[in-house]
């Protein structure tokens, strides 16, 4: 029934530990006023850690695991908000290749990924970030040759990306290529966001010539965009609940310090709710995203996914609304950390599209599957 | 979200062939009062009984069947599956009034009641709030005195749900008045057949006589119908109430999800995107209420939770609070047409009045605790925050 | 009540409207600004403001005023904040400030302070919070020891907006350590640069110069910066702060902004999505209903009733506003609205500021529970 926890727990201790030592906010503060926000020493660590292959097959060098396993690193990326390119390499590169891509492919781009010497990440939506928009990268043939123009919006960790799959038009239908970052024509136009733990950039695509080594797919390639949306919804998701534990826990330690009135403000019944009500958002949480992640492939993932995707993103910037509002004026300033969880908050609300967006979703999965319940 | 083991597939298998041979069918029909569906109910749990699936969560000796929470899980799915009679009203006897002796009862108390509750041949209520106690319990004031091998108790109790159709009452009276006040309190077996008890009925919002107030006066209680130790009932009465956050909540999930779709149908006859995403957005968190249930009664079954199920219980109630206050929106003025009489309010099944439904949905929120003092609970003893001052310290 | 305007008010609004059009380009916040030259166009386009009679006008005729309604008031908060606020930190002067010296100040006090006030050429901070003394700002320690005809001030005050671009802070410090903590307090008038003053920057998440901190090292003032009676500052403050309560038209620039981001849906072909539609017009809602508080405070106000419940009221409800704006704004604007400095990003600022500064949400709950409650609660 429940999937024996041990091995999870395990994972969960080493990976808090190690992310605990190598990027507390006081390390990370400097990372992130870097240009790159990127810290290569510790993703060299999360190779050997085996992060990066957790959930890739043997025979690429990764160890087979699940998401149960996957989900576990997530989250602690997501409490320290490491700026690690985990989610873009594992979920969406690597994800897309083994996904869409054959043999020769996954053999030729995985094993680097997998052991740390490459970083990848897909750009899956238009200019608008809206996954529900036209993209507004296309694909064209030009003399026999296969060429990308256009441009992908808010793409994660473009800028340390060795490469990237993009998904175009193609005709009528959606190809999704693999890119070499460094291709002539590639424009990598970084992004200012108001979350400064992580780096978005705009990709500019002008006339970039595509090998036909390097063309995924050949199936379904509309639905398997659809299904890398829904993985990164969820790999969102479970940084949120990461985030959200962490919310939660440095709120109640502030509130139970600080004083007015004579009083640990925690005593006062407003705050005290705020807390609680922090703690049931979290919790819920957490068992969504969870769950999600447990069901990956099952039947009922895409339901999950947009459940997942839909919840968590409310429940994790109203959170941290409330938590801001618990720690008063010092909640504004650039010292404490809880700014840094709003606005990461704010940003993974609207990637991959926002919580109306997910529950679109889930409206179509539900008419699919009427009658529901 | 669970699936399945082969032994759990074998039990879902078993308790499907059962009910598909003994469910009743167009029972719904027949409920037309409440006494038609005690009825209903009553004779559902002798059939429920005599196949040994009357008592799952109970131990096996005592008539149960030691069932996993997984176990109680998979009979609620079947049960709705199959749309078998939920036997609510049996609900007092068979979670509070077992929970609470078969973990604090003599031996001979079990003996005496378990098979009885087993049968519907015995009704149980719940007398522990007051006009002066509600939120503050510990406050209450009925007064019980030893006299010899007896109890002689005279005071009143009020929202006792269900008195009036009861045979036997959970009893917290103070037996001591000159110590800290949770340190005073008796846990009693009140027969209320016995001389000296008046029962009023109280007309609730809905209409109906859900609660009711009961008067006691010079009423004689044996010893041998304490629960516990004299003095220690306050106790004993939390495991009475963390009852109503356990499995009892399965059913009332089960009504969620029963709303749930019954509001998709309204949200597709709107048309709107905007409707649709509402009703889905609820289908999310039903989902997500049910997962969370799952896996904090499994957690507490290893004996890791307590409190935590103070989560279970703010969220469900809001959210039923939340669905059908959106649901009356969707529903417009065909919701606001008075709902015949409501005869089982705790169905596990939705019964296509939303008013009902809306108004029924406070009584979450207020009763077993309210959700300002669940909120206390989490605050101060999941999160461990300060208490609030006592009013006393304020007021020198 | 009617909450029609008259002609004269429409008139005014109009004059006022074109006014502000044609000296401040469209969407323009002072806030965004480097505190300098926020202070020195702010300073400039106060001016301008006052040489019209529209900086003072609800105040008396004998300190600059023209002792107009204070709808007109209201007009001018409105139009002010949703054009980005050009007074800056003189709205302050304007809404309590000013009062306050009207109400205690000594006749050199008001001859002095409201002249300039009026003119526009003195920017004020406040200097109330410090480190220990937020919520509970009776609780401050910031000490002012009389000696001979001065007092000499020691203490360290926090979070003072504009402290680094003020010339007079409005001071509140302890004169009394004995007693009931709200009994000891008095208001200083004192200028920034005395020396023994420190003013140093607070890095915050908000806009540049939002937030300082501001030391009194053995500070010298005459005693004549005093104002009002000694050990009385504390009423003085809470009578007047139940002007700034209602000083600033929140809901007014969140509406406005609401419709800025109806048209940039529009432009994006969105208007015929029902959520859309829904999501704007519950935010616009939240804001209506904030403005037509106001309206009650001030209508009430004008007919000599007291309006401390619809104040609170009020306050609660502009916050409510500026949070479903704020939510509206990412809503609908998605990843767009994340880059900094988009205009879903300003918002954001006013939205998350609003449950804080000036006493918290929380506190304002208390207050109107305190005022529905009396000493019941
Ligand atoms: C439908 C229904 C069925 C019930 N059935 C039974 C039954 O069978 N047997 C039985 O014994 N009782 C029953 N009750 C009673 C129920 O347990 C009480 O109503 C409940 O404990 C609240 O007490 P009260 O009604 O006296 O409200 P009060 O305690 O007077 O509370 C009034 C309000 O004040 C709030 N409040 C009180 N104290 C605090 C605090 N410290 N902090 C913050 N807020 C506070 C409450 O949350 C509530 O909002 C039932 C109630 C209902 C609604
Ligand atoms: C943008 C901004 C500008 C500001 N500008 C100025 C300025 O120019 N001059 C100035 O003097 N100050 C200024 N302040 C300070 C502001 O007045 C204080 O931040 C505010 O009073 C809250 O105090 P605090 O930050 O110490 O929070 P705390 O008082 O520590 O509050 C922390 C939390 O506890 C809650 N809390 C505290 N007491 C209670 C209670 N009794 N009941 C329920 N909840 C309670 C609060 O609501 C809050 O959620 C500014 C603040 C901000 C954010």
């Amino acid at each position: 029934m429940e999937p024996n926890d041990e091995l999870a727990d395990e994972l969960r201790a080493s990976t808090r530990k190690a992310l605990d030592d190598r990027m507390p906010t006081s390390v990370l503060r400097g990372v992130i006023d870097t240009d790159d926000r990127f810290d290569r020493g510790l993703y060299a660590l999360a190779a050997d850690l085996g992060w990066l292959g957790l959930t890739l097959p043997e025979s690429v060098g990764g160890v087979g695991g699940t998401w149960h396993e996957l989900a576990v690193v997530i989250e602690e990326l997501g409490r320290s908000m490491a700026p690690l390119p985990v989610v873009s390499s594992v979920v969406l590169g690597a994800g897309a290749v083994l996904l869409a891509g054959d043999d020769d492919q996954q053999q030729r781009l995985l094993p680097d990924l997998a052991g740390g010497r490459t970083i990848a990440t897909a750009a899956l939506t238009a200019a608008s970030g809206r996954p529900a928009d036209g993209l507004t990268a296309r694909l064209e043939r030009r003399d026999g040759a296969v060429v990308l123009s256009g441009v992908s919006g808010f793409v994660t960790d473009a800028h340390l990306a060795t490469w990237m799959v993009v998904a175009a038009v193609d005709g009528a239908d959606v190809g999704l290529v693999v890119v070499d970052a460094a291709a002539p024509g590639v424009r990598i136009e970084r992004l200012d966001t108001t979350d400064v733990t992580r780096r978005l950039a705009h990709v500019h695509f002008d006339g970039v010539v595509i090998e036909a080594v390097d063309v995924l797919g050949g199936g379904d390639n509309v639905e398997m965009r659809r299904e890398l949306l829904r993985r990164a919804g969820v790999a969102i998701a479970l940084d949120s609940v990461g985030g959200l534990g962490r919310v939660v826990e440095t709120t109640v330690e502030y509130v139970a310090e600080r004083e007015q009135f004579g009083r640990k403000v925690g005593s006062f019944q407003a705050v005290k709710h705020h807390c609680a009500n922090l703690l049931i958002l979290s919790e819920t949480s957490r068992v969504a995203a969870r769950a999600a992640a447990d069901g990956i492939g099952g039947a009922r993932w895409p339901e999950w996914a947009a459940v997942a995707s839909s919840y968590c993103g409310d429940a994790y910037t109203e959170a941290t609304r409330i938590a801001v509002q618990c720690f008063g004026g010092v909640g504004f300033t650039w010292e404490y950390d809880i700014h840094f969880f709003m606005k990461r908050a704010r940003l993974s609300q609207q990637l991959f599209g926002n919580p109306t967006h997910h529950r679109q979703l889930l409206v179509d999965e539900l008419r699919f599957a009427t009658p529901v319940g | 979200m669970f699936d399945d083991d082969a032994d759990l597939q074998a039990f879902r298998l078993r308790y499907r062939e059962f009910l598909h041979e003994f469910a009743p069918h167009g029972w719904r029909a027949h409920a037309t009062t409440t006494d038609a569906t005690l009825d209903i109910q009553r004779s559902w749990l002798r059939t429920l009984a005599a196949h040994g699936w009357a008592a799952p969560h109970w131990p096996a000796e005592y008539g149960g069947m030691d069932a996993t929470l997984a176990e109680q899980i998979v009979m609620q799915q079947e049960n709705s599956r199959a749309g078998a009679p939920a036997v609510t009203m049996f609900g007092m006897a068979l979670v509070h009034a077992a929970a609470t002796l078969l973990e604090f009862g003599s031996e001979e108390q079990r003996r005496r009641h378990l098979p009885h509750i087993l049968q519907g041949d015995e009704i149980w209520c719940q007398g522990f709030s007051e006009p002066g106690a509600g939120s503050d319990l510990a406050a209450l004031s009925t007064r019980a005195v030893r006299d010899g091998d007896r109890y002689i108790v005279n005071g009143q109790k009020i929202w006792s749900s269900g008195a009036d159709r009861a045979d036997r009452c959970l009893l917290l009276c103070r037996t001591d008045p000159d110590v800290p006040k949770h340190q005073g309190i008796t846990f009693l077996l009140l027969d209320l057949r016995s001389p000296g008890i008046e029962i009023r009925p109280i007309v609730s919002l809905l209409g109906s006589g859900e609660f009711c107030e009961v008067f006691m006066t010079d009423v004689v209680v044996p010893v041998t119908d304490r629960v516990g130790e004299e003095n220690e009932g306050w106790h004993i009465c939390q495991t009475t109430l963390s009852t109503e956050r356990g499995p009892y909540l399965l059913p009332v999930v089960n009504k969620l999800r029963d709303e749930c779709a019954a509001m998709w149908t309204m949200a597709e006859a709107i048309g709107t995107d905007h409707a649709a995403q509402v009703a889905a957005g609820f289908h999310a968190e039903v989902a997500i209420l049910s997962e969370l249930i799952d896996r904090t009664l499994l957690q507490a079954a290893f004996g890791k939770s307590g409190n935590e199920s103070s989560i279970l219980k703010v969220y469900y109630s809001e959210l039923s609070q939340r669905l059908t206050t959106a649901a009356l929106e969707m529903a417009g003025l065909d919701a606001q047409l008075a709902w015949t009489e409501a005869f089982d309010l705790n169905s596990d099944t939705f019964d296509g009045s939303w008013g009902l439904s809306h108004y029924w949905s406070w009584s979450w929120t207020i009763a077993g605790g309210s959700n300002e003092i669940q909120r206390n609970i989490i605050g101060e003893r999941v999160l461990g925050l300060p208490r609030e001052p006592r009013p006393e310290a304020r007021r020198s | 009540m009617h909450f029609d305007f008259s002609d004269d008010e429409l008139a005014f609004r109009k004059e006022l409207k074109e006014f502000l059009d044609g000296e401040l380009p469209v969407y323009f916040e002072f806030f965004d600004l480097p505190p300098e030259e926020r202070a020195e166009r702010s300073m400039a386009f106060v001016q301008l403001l006052s040489e019209r009679g529209w900086l003072t006008p609800a105040w008396p005729v004998e300190y600059g005023g023209s002792a107009q309604a204070p709808w007109q008031q209201m007009i001018l908060a409105e139009e002010m904040v949703a054009h980005g606020e050009p007074r800056t930190g003189q709205y302050m002067n304007v809404n309590w400030i000013g009062p306050a010296i009207i109400l205690a100040g000594t006749p050199e006090q008001k001859a002095y302070h409201l002249t300039r006030i009026s003119k526009g050429d003195v920017l004020w901070c406040q200097g109330f919070s410090e480190p220990d003394a937020g919520s509970d700002l009776a609780a401050l320690r910031t000490t002012a020891v009389r000696d001979g005809d001065e007092y000499v001030i020691n203490g360290e005050k926090i979070w003072t907006s504009n402290a680094g671009i003020a010339e007079f802070c409005f001071l509140l410090a302890r004169t009394n350590a004995e007693g009931r903590k709200q009994d000891g307090i008095s208001i200083f008038l004192v200028p920034v640069a005395t020396p023994g003053i420190e003013v140093g920057d607070i890095e915050s998440v908000l806009h540049p110069g939002a937030f300082h901190h501001v030391l009194f090292t053995d500070v010298r003032v005459p005693a004549s910066c005093r104002l009002g009676p000694e050990n009385e500052g504390f009423s003085i403050v809470r009578t007047l702060l139940a002007n700034e309560r209602t000083g600033v038209a929140r809901y007014h620039r969140a509406a406005g902004y609401l419709d800025r981001i109806a048209t940039w849906c529009a432009e994006r072909d969105l208007l015929d999505d029902s959520a859309v539609i829904e999501t704007l017009a519950s935010a616009r809602a939240a804001c209506e209903a904030a403005r037509l508080l106001v309206y009650q405070v001030y209508d009430e106000k004008t007919r000599g009733l007291d309006p401390d419940v619809s104040a609170w009221a009020y306050r609660t409800a502009a916050v409510r506003a500026e949070r479903v704006v704020n939510e509206a704004a990412f809503t609908l604007m998605g990843a767009e609205g994340l880059a900094r400095h988009s205009f879903a990003d300003s918002q954001f600022e006013w939205a998350v500021t609003a449950g804080v500064a000036g006493g918290s949400y929380e506190m304002q709950l208390n207050s109107l529970a305190r005022v529905l409650l009396g000493s019941k609660g």
